[in-house]
């Protein structure tokens, strides 16, 4: 579940949230749609706790994330929230199967568990034959890709995706649609920031917020 | 100031530093007083945690630098009473001005204060919603006010002393002495002790966090009697020789420090436990538990050296 209540959120220059309310509740799939700049990016950090609103009130699964301590903040984006980042957010230097199997870190998930796992996502996503590559290496959309796996790996109770079709071609969209169309499945909320037509007419959504204002 | 050499030097520096950060703290605490409102999602409500959140780490350093500064205190007043003529330990530098007992009582009570703050704190910052955090700030002005004291009668008693003038030396401030309170400590120490004891322990052992918080400002104090006027002769060997400092001495092999850390860490962290019990209706467990363990610890330190007197010599002083 996400609640957010008349949030608003201001930079010195910008004010990319002003007085934003939405609610998606747990298991419904949610697009968030708007045109550039009108703060999609910005929503999808406040409900993953990345960052905290101005004012309003935000509520992830039961729990007042904008006023949790930084401890548990990080502790709440590592248990309960996969994100897949606009601009993938990998780390370049290490191997694209680090990459996708880093949330797994902090979890006493066994070494041969945590290659299965990410090796079945990778190979969903045909970047299982990337696995040794330096993430910096790797095409825009392959990098796109192991964002998602990196997303997906903990199995996480609400995913936040961000434009996560941007370099994929049609048919790598599809394959997107339908492991989203699984996390649906399995009652996860589901939270994607997107214009890209289809998605949004793929009649995965339950409902479209819209953040023009 | 006569005396600045370096163990001084570093106090005002502390105190200058804890002033600043008092300071910011005051006012934050100011605001949480009038303004807090854990409910609240106002833009003026996350500006405060956002601050609150900040001043409390600070906090945490300033006061967590204060505990072992206490030492350093004490090691420069031992220090210094090579300087005065008459002065064989801390006990003469403390007495050379009307200031010092004052202010080696209000060092002691912030001591105290700081490791209950801090013990709010850590309570406070391992809990999401922050619940401790208006109790942790409507105690930074008490706080604020003792500091200041101990600040103001650190610096009135440094600025005047007067290293002409001859002091008493601690054989005269703890054994020939009439007043009422200090007669009263001296002969009865021991049974003071026992009964503190007993009391702590009794507390532990029917599980009243509160009240064994309170037994334990009594231990305290009954544990400082007890080693000035019952252990002490017996450290030095000498039964008109009654002083708190002289043990702290390389003479004594620095015992007094083992006596000080083990009476100040089993009583803080019970009178922190129990003042944690009062705010938050639960007892932390482990800190009573480690309270009453150095509060062991310390009767058998006291025993040991008598026991070990009367042991060889085949009596008492
Ligand atoms: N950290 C920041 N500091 C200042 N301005 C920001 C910051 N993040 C976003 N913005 C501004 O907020 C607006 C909305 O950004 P964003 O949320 O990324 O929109 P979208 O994802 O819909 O394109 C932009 O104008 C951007 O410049
Ligand atoms: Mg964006």
């Amino acid at each position: 579940m996400i609640k957010f209540i008349s949030v608003t959120k201001r930079y010195k220059d910008s004010v990319p949230v002003e007085d934003f309310s939405m609610e998606i509740s747990a298991g419904e799939t949610a697009i968030l749609s708007g045109r550039s700049g009108s703060g999609k990016t910005t929503i999808l950090a406040l409900a993953a706790a990345l960052t905290r609103p101005t004012s309003g009130s935000i509520e992830v699964n039961g729990k007042q994330t904008a006023k949790l301590p930084e401890e548990f903040a990080s502790l709440f984006r590592r248990e309960s929230v996969g994100i897949i980042f606009q601009n993938y957010n990998l780390m370049p230097n290490l191997s694209t199967l680090d990459n996708v199997t880093l949330p797994l870190l902090p979890t006493k998930t066994p070494f041969r568990q945590q290659r299965e796992r990410a090796f079945e996502l990778m190979e969903k996503l045909g970047i299982d034959n990337k696995a040794k590559i330096a993430a910096g290496r790797l095409s825009g959309g392959e990098q796109q890709r192991a964002s998602i796996a990196r997303a997906l790996i903990n199995n996480p109770p609400i995913v936040l995706a961000d434009e996560p079709t941007s370099n994929l071609d049609a048919k790598l969209t599809d394959k997107l649609l339908e492991i989203f169309a699984g996390i649906k499945a399995e009652g996860r909320t589901l939270l994607i920031a997107t214009h890209d037509k289809a998605i949004t007419e793929s009649g995965i959504a339950d409902k479209i917020i819209r953040t023009e204002k | 100031m006569s005396f600045l050499i370096p163990d001084i030097f570093i106090q005002i520096i502390l105190y200058a530093i804890l002033t600043f950060f008092f300071c910011i703290s005051l006012y934050v605490s100011v605001r949480v007083i009038i303004l807090w409102n854990f409910s609240d999602t106002s833009e003026k409500q996350y500006l405060l945690e956002k601050q609150t959140y900040l001043v409390s780490v600070i906090m945490k350093y300033a006061f967590a630098v204060n505990i072992p500064a206490f030492l350093i205190f004490i090691y420069a007043n031992d220090k210094l009473s090579s300087y005065l003529t008459g002065a064989m330990c801390a006990a003469g530098v403390l007495n050379a001005t009307i200031y010092g007992k004052y202010l080696i009582i209000f060092k002691i009570v912030n001591l105290y204060l700081s490791v209950v703050w801090l013990t709010v704190n850590h309570f406070d910052s391992r809990h999401e919603t922050m619940p401790y955090t208006a109790v942790k700030f409507r105690m930074i002005p008490l706080l604020f006010t003792t500091f200041g004291i101990e600040c103001t009668l650190f610096i009135l008693h440094f600025a005047s002393i007067d290293p002409a003038v001859p002091v008493s030396c601690c054989n005269v401030i703890f054994a020939d002495d009439t007043s009422v309170l200090r007669t009263f400590f001296s002969e009865h120490a021991v049974s003071l002790f026992a009964a503190a004891f007993i009391l702590t322990s009794a507390a532990f052992l029917l599980k009243r966090p509160v009240l064994h918080g309170t037994a334990n400002v009594l231990y305290a104090i009954a544990g400082i009697a007890v080693l000035i006027y019952g252990v002490s002769p017996y450290i030095y060997e000498l039964p008109t020789h009654k002083c708190p400092f002289c043990i702290l001495q390389s003479g004594y092999g620095y015992t007094g420090y083992w006596f000080y850390i083990t009476l100040f860490g089993g009583t803080a962290s019970g009178i922190a436990a129990g003042v944690q019990t009062l705010i938050s209706g639960t007892a932390p467990k482990r800190m009573v538990n480690v309270s009453m363990a150095l509060n062991c610890a310390y009767l058998l330190l006291c025993a040991w050296y008598p026991v070990s007197y009367f042991l060889t010599n085949r009596t008492w002083l």
